[in-house]
């Protein structure tokens, strides 16, 4: 009985391609706020994870090495250096400038040292004063200049993959350059990343963190927007299942005499069942390759990164398949309750 | 072929809140072969007559015996076996189902049965050819003339080979021209010894019956006038019966009662003397559509519809039919 309803999808065709372009349209913004997501998380990961470091110490009573406006004394790096377990110890500061009317990060770290990143996408890493590396979402071209706090650094390398703080971009900086610039020049660091073991005990003032507790750190405050996703995506699925269902339940009410005559001749419900079904789980299956095609379309016109995980895309045909059968309820409630009687009668 | 036996057969459904009796105690039989006429006006029965002998509508009451099956307990997958493959159907206004062409509407019961769908379509265009409709099978109903869609149904009809053929109006929507052709058509199938129900109204297909069944109620002739004297509670005439005489009341009341649906009787109207009722039934060879009981001690004077129509004239008449219970 697939045939009469693969007749049926293609009599009522225009309908049905409105049907699978909307559901796209909204599956594709389910893939995409996965992906934003995913972004927040990863790009946290991932600037925690460039320093390779095995804890950090940082003043007492401040929140994180990317998050926090205390800072230490250079000293306090030394005394890191030296205590027992500790194999390497580099300082770091992470501040917030505007550049082009939008917030970035600006993270100094030691050259040659912990934090550098291990190569430019374009041009080559910042080796001295006046130089910097600069995240490819601020557009900047190796060579040019970009103005950092009044001061003109000239753009020698462009990366990827440096964002924090919900996608913001971010230029690094020496992090002598960024006391120069923000500090006035004060020896002062943000925080120390540490590589070794975790010390017994660390000089009054200074407290330990942990690669986990500086990434929760950093997620803090960003907890309560990534549930808003969480509940718009949630919304969404919603909204593609009563754009299918509402598809497939106008189709079953205009297909009413349809249905009579066929239950007339000896067609069972579950034959007809089968046929609306699988009339509805084409329309979330395609529904779900259309959203595919348009997340990867419109995924890098978005002003974030989107990172939409395998997963993600594995989910939805699952989801589009559980939503197809959900959505066909209300069309095959109809389905079995017509009277066969119906067929009988005037046109 | 299929013989069929129907024994007291009443079908009882509820309209506005009314019981309605199209069907009421009908005894048939159907020979093997035979191609039966139910004739009648609308409203007199005759499709729900076929839903029943089609196992679509159960009757209230009575049995039809299709070659031994009471039809009217088949229930499940014996009455999807029943439906597929003892009991093809013409309906009245063809319902072929438009986004199939007219080859796959003709196969729509063998792929219900479960036939692979090149078979199912082979033999399709086996029965578009026996129909004369070879060159046809690809298009969709609403490219085919109503002659042309009666065909494919019932070619649809015939799929399984079914022994008992049921047309419901099968020339209710065709030109003289495609009435010709569906006559054909089934005096064909009935000749190859296919056991056919036609409901019509058509009178033009009586010398195509074997047996035709009259389902409109017959006003029975009656000529003379009589003076009937009730006593209290007595029934007149009983809603369903036939119309016979036109009652004038010339002394005591008659009170007119309908039937609900739940088996309680509303009342509908009182007559007094010097007024009539009942006329609509005689005049229009209808049923009753009330029960007609006497108050008290009632004397009433039955009236034929001729002699009435002489007494009260013509312009009253129509006057009588648009406001009943007038006073005579």
């Amino acid at each position: 009985m697939w045939l009469v309803s693969l007749r049926d999808l293609q009599w009522r065709r225009r309908r049905f391609l409105i049907a699978v372009i909307s559901a796209s349209l909204v599956f594709s913004l389910t893939l995409i706020l996965d992906g934003l997501t995913a972004h927040i998380g990863n790009e946290v990961s991932r600037a925690v994870g460039r320093f390779d470091a095995d804890g950090w110490v940082v003043s007492v009573g401040r929140s994180g090495p990317f998050t926090a406006t205390r800072f230490l004394s250079a000293e306090a790096v030394d005394e890191v250096r030296s205590l027992p377990g500790v194999e390497r110890a580099d300082p770091m500061i992470a501040a917030r400038e505007t550049v082009d009317d939008k917030w970035i990060n600006v993270l100094g770290y030691t050259v040659g040292g912990m934090g550098e990143p291990t190569r430019a996408n374009a041009g080559r890493l910042p080796a001295g004063p006046g130089e910097a590396l600069v995240d490819q979402l601020l557009g900047f071209e190796v060579g040019e200049t970009i103005e950092l706090g009044g001061n003109d650094f000239r753009v020698v390398g462009t990366s990827s993959d440096l964002s924090y703080n919900f996608g913001a971009p971010t230029v690094l900086l020496p992090v002598d350059e960024v006391q120069r610039v923000f500090l006035d020049g004060q020896a002062l660091v943000g925080a120390v990343a540490v590589r070794g073991q975790q010390p017994d005990a660390l000089p009054a003032g200074l407290q330990w963190m942990t690669n986990d507790e500086v990434e929760a750190d950093m997620h803090l405050g960003m907890d309560q927007s990534l549930q808003i996703v969480d509940i718009l995506n949630a919304l969404l699925w919603v909204i593609a299942a009563a754009i299918i269902a509402s598809i497939v339940y106008l189709s079953a009410l205009e297909r009413v005499r349809d249905f009579a005559v066929m239950k007339a001749i000896g067609v069972t419900n579950r034959s007809l069942m089968i046929g609306l079904a699988s009339s509805s789980l084409l329309l979330a299956v395609l529904a779900g390759i259309g959203a595919t095609i348009l997340a990867f379309v419109l995924g890098p016109r978005f002003p974030i990164p989107v990172e939409t995980p395998v997963g993600s895309y594995l989910t939805l045909l699952v989801v589009s398949v559980v939503v197809g059968l959900i959505a066909s309820l209300a069309g095959l409630r109809r389905a079995v309750h017509v009277d066969p009687a119906l067929a009988f009668g005037g046109a | 072929m299929a013989t069929v036996t129907i024994r007291d057969l009443t079908i009882e459904y509820s309209s506005g809140g009314y019981a309605i009796r199209p069907i009421d105690g009908l005894d048939l039989d159907i020979g093997d072969g035979e191609l039966v006429l139910l004739l009648g006006a609308s409203g007199c029965g005759k499709t729900t007559l076929l839903s029943a002998l089609a196992a679509i509508l159960a009757p209230s009451q009575g049995s039809i015996d299709v070659d031994g099956t009471d039809v009217t307990t088949v229930s499940g997958s014996g009455l999807t076996e029943y439906r597929r493959h003892q009991v093809g159907i013409v309906f009245q206004a063809f319902n072929l189902i438009a986004s199939l062409t007219a080859a796959e509407n003709v196969a729509l019961p063998m792929l219900g049965a479960g036939q692979k769908r090149r078979t199912a379509l082979d033999r399709a265009h086996q029965l578009l050819k026996r129909v004369d409709l070879t060159d046809r099978a690809d298009h969709h109903p609403g490219d085919l003339s109503g002659g042309q869609q009666q065909r494919v149904a019932i070619a649809r009809a015939l799929a399984l080979e079914p022994a008992l053929l049921l047309a419901d109006e099968p020339t209710a929507h065709l030109d003289y021209i495609q009435v010709e052709g569906v006559i054909r058509l089934l005096r064909g199938l009935a000749s190859e010894g296919r056991t056919i129900v036609v409901a019509t109204h058509d009178d033009r297909l009586l010398p195509l019956a074997d047996q035709v069944v009259e389902l409109s109620p017959r006003a029975r002739e009656v000529r003379e006038t009589r003076t009937l004297a009730l006593s209290d509670g007595e029934m007149l005439f009983e809603q369903g019966d036939e119309g016979d005489f036109i009652y004038v009341v010339e002394s005591g009341t008659i009170q007119l009662t309908r039937e609900r649906d739940d088996a309680s009787a509303e009342v509908i109207a009182s007559v007094g003397a010097g007024q009539y009722f009942g006329e609509l039934a005689p005049l229009f060879g209808l049923k009753r559509s009330a029960t007609a009981r006497s108050m008290g001690a009632t004397t009433v004077v039955g009236h034929s519809p001729s002699e009435f129509r002489a007494s009260v004239g013509h312009a009253e008449l129509n006057r009588v039919i648009g406001n009943p219970l007038r006073t005579a």
